[in-house]
């Protein structure tokens, strides 16, 4: 029996005793990805660049202004605020829950799952991730009672060790609300971090922690040493998705303050949808859904490039 | 690039161009069957307008048993928020619920999505029955409110007034305040006797109320006017707007609303009135079935004092859409929401009906909350609500209002509110 030669390009398949089937047929399975990217986001993301050179109020047809929306938007300070509070979130839902989580995981994977079993720590993984499964809203009014100060469990426990002066006016004070939001995106962040950094551990080779542990190395050091270095795909990934996240934030505002009080938790993708729905200034909505998009296209890249330059020179 | 890939992809992109032609024209040609079919939506849940509704779709559908009623309970927001979009497609109804406004029925109108009634508001008499204070919130020009063509119907009216606890003020030896200086002795007396005189939801839409109900308790009919049609410039520095903002600075500090008043809700409030722990609260006609099945002690309403002008006006309102299948019987539907036997129904029950006879109405609820509301129609102090004018304005209102309670700064409020309202009013 004769063995045609390897397809080109691979360099580890054994040879296959069939012809290659051509490339072209892969293609069909495309169409339906296609299909789908052009319909849902090609088209409203052209149609969104359009509308935000008009003027538009929902009804009737678009009047094209040209740039006025951009200058508009560029000299408006609430947009500048929006921008700052987005930045902020990014400690909240990036930076936090990535450190937390990493330490999280490494309890889990280090102490947890070899002492008491794969039970216990499935157990603490699904019990951390169920905020990210519970629905938004559903997680928003929770909080919103949760962080109610006459009336919310919260405020009820510091009182009850004595704590008064922490029984705060989380959501109805500008100085605090802020910090309040910021609390119930690390609950929803956490879960997705931790699932991602012990799934990563159980790939990092476990002779490198047993040698450094023979070497006299303390947990901090191996945790420092090995586990981060050995996750730095993860936590490359970690952070771009959650930074992501964090400049689009929209549910949480939506559902606990509303941007406010005053404009104390605006954050970009609200500030857009409060000038699509509400004010009617469908442009000017449009204007800074664009720059949103292109601020998070060019973060995205310059992640990316970072993670490629940091795995080229392991 | 290779070849086979560059063709493979033309190839990819004309299959996606294709399927995209198919679907859009399979889209374009659904049809239903519109002739036998009535679909009517409403917003209203547990008050007395639903209550009564009801009873006169059940006539309704008996009247017409070859028409199938397609009944959908709406939300508020959603009409608020998603209404036009839902008006400008196939999924319109044949005759809707809608919010009165500039920035709701008013933008419907001018975009041409709703039916003008001229035709049968002559036909079955509404412009001569419905008092004309009441129907301008039917009435739009270029989208705005207040005159020109009828495009809507109210059938109820609603305002905003002071719910008291009856057996607190008895206890305390205190009658019903009159004039604005029997209102802050009141409220002085209540306070100086330990008892928080005030429920507000002040990180809800109550706070917004409050703002406007004093500010227009400070106004005449023309200010009123400016602000809802910009008959002229609206001065926010002037003595209506200040004295609402004062005020509340003012009660806050005096401690007449509970702790932490910025990060309370409105079921709170009302909720913490109900109990009984604060003896009072400034509340729409909206709580009053809620309040009067709650509320264990002996309660009453008192309009508020000042000029004779109260937050209120003509309720929200019924709508044909351009795009009803069924225009005749929409408007059958809306005469039978103003015949006498359901707006009596609708009084009796505790709404605020505008064509009932006085004398049919019965019932203790009813009598507590329409002999205030007549008051009001009889000074002609129907005030509107403040967020009528500009579209947005709700939120704008909300936000400067809990900002205002969190820290007090009252030239920040008035700058918001006064800003947003001259950026976004009509440019004439």
């Amino acid at each position: 029996m004769s063995v045609t030669s390897l397809p080109r390009g691979s360099k580890k398949t054994e040879p296959k005793p069939y012809k290659r089937p051509s490339q072209a047929m892969f293609y069909w399975y495309l169409v339906p990805g296609l299909l789908a990217f052009v319909l849902v986001i090609g088209t409203s993301f052209v149609w969104n660049i359009y509308l935000s050179f008009t003027k538009w109020n929902g009804f009737g047809s678009p009047e094209f202004i040209g740039i006025k929306n951009y200058t508009r938007l560029f000299a408006d300070p609430t947009f500048w605020k929006s921008f700052l509070h987005a930045i902020e979130f990014i400690a909240a839902m990036a930076l936090i829950p990535t450190a937390l989580g990493l330490l999280l995981a490494a309890l889990i994977f280090d102490y947890i799952a070899p002492r008491f079993g794969n039970g216990i720590s499935t157990f603490m993984r699904v019990s951390l991730f169920i905020p990210q499964i519970v629905p938004l809203t559903v997680s928003g009014i929770l909080w919103v009672w949760l962080l109610s100060p006459n009336l919310g469990v919260i405020n009820d426990f510091f009182r009850s060790i004595g704590l008064d002066s922490l029984a705060l006016n989380w959501l109805g004070d500008s100085r605090y609300a802020l910090l309040a939001v910021s609390v119930m995106l690390v609950w929803i962040q956490i879960g997705y971090t931790v699932v991602i950094f012990v799934s990563g551990m159980s790939r990092i080779d476990p002779s490198l922690n047993e040698a450094a542990q023979l070497d006299g190395a303390t947990w901090m050091q191996r945790f420092r040493i090995i586990t981060v270095n050995q996750l730095k795909p993860e936590i490359a990934v970690v952070l771009l998705t959650t930074t992501v996240a964090a400049l689009k934030v929209f549910g949480p505002v939506y559902v606990m303050t509303q941007g406010g009080p005053g404009d104390a938790t605006v954050v970009p993708s609200f500030f857009s949808y409060f000038q699509f729905f509400t004010t009617q200034n469908v442009g000017y909505g449009a204007a800074i859904a664009t720059v949103l998009t292109l601020l998070l296209t060019v973060l995205a890249i310059v992640i990316m490039r970072l993670q490629n330059r940091n795995e080229e020179t392991r | 690039m290779k070849r086979s890939t560059k063709s493979g992809l033309r190839f990819a992109a004309v299959a996606t161009a294709a399927a995209l032609m198919v679907t859009t024209m399979s889209a374009c040609s659904s049809s239903n069957n519109a002739n036998k079919d009535f679909n009517i939506w409403w917003y209203d849940k547990d008050t007395a307008m639903a209550a009564t509704w009801n009873d006169a779709l059940t006539e309704f559908k008996a009247n017409h048993p070859d028409i199938k009623v397609n009944f959908q309970q709406k939300t508020f927001d959603q009409i608020n928020k998603t209404g036009s979009t839902l008006l400008d497609s196939d999924k319109a109804p044949d005759l809707a619920e809608w919010n009165k406004g500039n920035g709701t029925a008013g933008n419907a109108s001018k975009a041409g999505l709703l039916t003008d009634l001229t035709d049968y508001a002559k036909q079955y008499g509404w412009d001569t029955k419905i008092p004309a204070s009441g129907q301008l919130v039917g009435r739009y020009t270029d989208g705005l409110m207040g005159k020109g063509t009828l495009y809507a119907i109210p059938t109820y009216g609603e305002y905003v007034g002071w719910f008291y606890n009856k057996d607190v003020f008895a206890k305390y030896n205190l009658s019903v305040p009159t004039t604005v200086d029997e209102l802050e002795s009141v409220l002085a007396a209540l306070k100086a006797k330990g008892v928080t005189p005030i429920a507000l939801g002040g990180g809800d839409y109550q706070i917004v109320h409050m703002e406007y109900a004093l500010a227009v308790s400070k106004a005449n009919q023309q200010w009123v006017k400016d602000f809802q049609f910009f008959e002229h410039p609206v001065d926010f520095n002037g003595p209506e707007w200040t004295y609402a903002v004062d005020t509340i600075t003012r009660w806050q500090k005096a401690g007449y609303f509970g702790p932490n008043v910025s990060g309370v809700k409105a079921d709170e409030a009302v909720a913490s009135f109900e109990k009984g722990k604060y003896p009072m609260m400034l509340g729409g006609t909206w709580l009053d079935q809620d309040i009067d099945a709650k509320a264990k002690f002996n309660w009453d309403k008192f309009a508020n004092p000042g000029s004779g002008i109260a937050e209120g006006s003509a309720g929200n309102v019924w709508v044909i859409p351009s795009r009803s299948k069924q225009k005749d019987l929409a408007a059958e539907f809306i005469e039978l929401t103003l015949s006498k036997k359901y707006q009596n129904e609708l009084g009796t029950k505790g709404g605020l009906p505008l064509l009932a006879d006085a004398s049919a109405i019965k019932g203790a609820l009813a009598v507590k909350t329409n002999k205030v509301f007549s008051q009001i129609v009889a000074a002609d102090g129907l005030g509107m609500y403040p967020d009528w004018p500009v579209a947005g304005y709700y939120d704008i209102l909300l936000k400067a209002g809990v900002q205002l309670l969190s820290d007090g700064d009252k030239a920040a409020y008035i700058k918001t509110t006064g800003d947003f309202y001259n950026q976004n009013k009509p440019q004439q």
